[in-house]
């Protein structure tokens, strides 16, 4: 793929983001409200970054099973946090608190320096998270360019400064205020859906056209020696990783703004209780096919995290990667 | 209180599923059931309950 293709499919995506957006506080805040339920489902989807499109396909390929802790902690824990977080919208709404840093300094007598020392957390542990998002934008674009190759420039370097131009001006355009907030639920609503979309619909024709369907997969990879691929290698850490996954849903800062200061009605809580487990299966339905299907076809010249990408150029059209590359461009979700 | 025994009556079943999991060896069962891992079709049911749950707690709860 050349470097005009990745950046037209780059440039259109973000037209269609701000589009959205626009969309979202102005003509689309009736359809927003009446469909909140979906619309906060979705936001609620933010738990799944970059690194669940490319990461989560690596470690299936090199430790088998233990990635699914990381989602399932948080499925398993849905109960529990529709009742946590329903406490957490009532006192919220009645405080008028805006971020975590806000709502765990109410809890402590509105102390600033409380809140110094949470908003210093937050930015140390986010700081991780937003280095991976950099690394799967850049690393993605560097596979597509492989064949010409690689990149001339740093897209490390580039894809910060296209997540911070991105970050400031949509930011300040639709991050605050109570309509320019509907901007911002429709662009996050759109922007898991087209994850959704590079996931699933993308993952489905990779495993039926490249790999020969998922039974083929599984069999191959018995026959190839890989079944300690499918099972736990690793069950003490599988333990902490759903526990520490499950509060990492609850509390996580974008699953606080999303979560809790996005929610409109109440009611919308319990519609996720559905629609969020539903979104994650679907997001990792073609994950362990496509990390053995990987093993089986690719060398290992690149990291496993980009078996997806691979396999997908395999299809000789611009398509499919293609629209890969879009599922794990986490703009709005930074 | 009917309803919040729903919650309670889930949040226990999945906590005794999650603890019979290595007692029943569930970690290391190799093998394929229907062309699929037998431990990816544990899982699937786990998850396909939950949200089984979700649909029936949104339709049937009202506060």
């Amino acid at each position: 793929m050349s470097a005009g293709t990745i950046s037209a499919i780059t440039g259109l995506y973000l037209l269609a983001l701000f589009l959205v957006a626009q969309w979202g506080k102005g003509a689309g805040k009736q359809f927003l409200q009446k469909h909140s339920g979906i619309f906060y489902s979705l936001g609620l989807a933010v738990y799944a970054t970059g690194w669940t499109f490319y990461g989560s396909i690596g470690r299936a390929a090199t430790h088998g099973l233990d990635f699914l802790a990381i989602y399932l902690g948080p499925v398993v824990a849905m109960p529990i946090w529709w009742m946590v977080t329903k406490k957490m919208v009532r006192i919220s709404k009645t405080q008028h608190l805006n971020s975590l840093s806000d709502f765990i300094t109410a809890r402590f007598g509105k102390s600033w320096f409380m809140g110094l020392v949470v908003t210093l957390l937050v930015v140390f542990a986010i700081t991780p998270y937003l280095a991976l998002q950099i690394k799967a934008i850049s690393s993605s674009a560097n596979v597509l360019l492989a064949d010409i190759g690689g990149s001339a420039i740093d897209l490390d370097l580039l894809s910060t400064v296209l997540l911070l131009t991105f970050t400031m001006i949509y930011g300040l355009r639709f991050a605050f205020g109570e309509d320019e907030r509907y901007g911002l639920i429709a662009a996050i609503g759109f922007e898991s859906l087209i994850k959704l979309i590079g996931a699933f619909i993308a993952g489905w024709i990779v495993v039926s056209s490249i790999l020969g369907g998922m039974g083929n997969v599984f069999e191959k990879s018995m026959a190839a020696g890989m079944e300690g691929l499918l099972t736990i290698q690793d069950t003490h850490n599988w333990w902490w990783l759903m526990l520490i996954s499950s509060f990492a849903f609850i509390l996580l800062p974008r699953q606080y703004q999303m979560g809790v200061v996005s929610n409109k009605h109440e009611k919308d809580l319990k519609k996720a209780l559905w629609i969020m487990p539903l979104y994650l299966l679907l997001m990792n339905w073609w994950v362990v096919p496509i990390a053995l299907g990987g093993n089986l076809l690719l060398d290992n010249s690149t990291s496993a995290d980009y078996h997806f990408l691979r396999l997908s150029l395999l299809s000789n059209s611009s398509f499919l990667p293609g629209m890969i590359f879009l599922g794990g461009l986490p703009l709005v979700h930074q | 209180m009917m309803r919040n025994n729903n919650i309670g009556v889930l949040i226990t079943l999945l906590l005794v599923f999650a603890v019979s999991m290595p007692v029943l060896g569930l970690y290391n069962k190799v093998g394929l059931s229907f062309g699929i891992p037998r431990i990816l079709v544990v899982f699937l049911i786990l998850w396909l309950a939950v949200i089984a749950f979700g649909m029936y707690f949104s339709k049937t709860r009202k506060e």
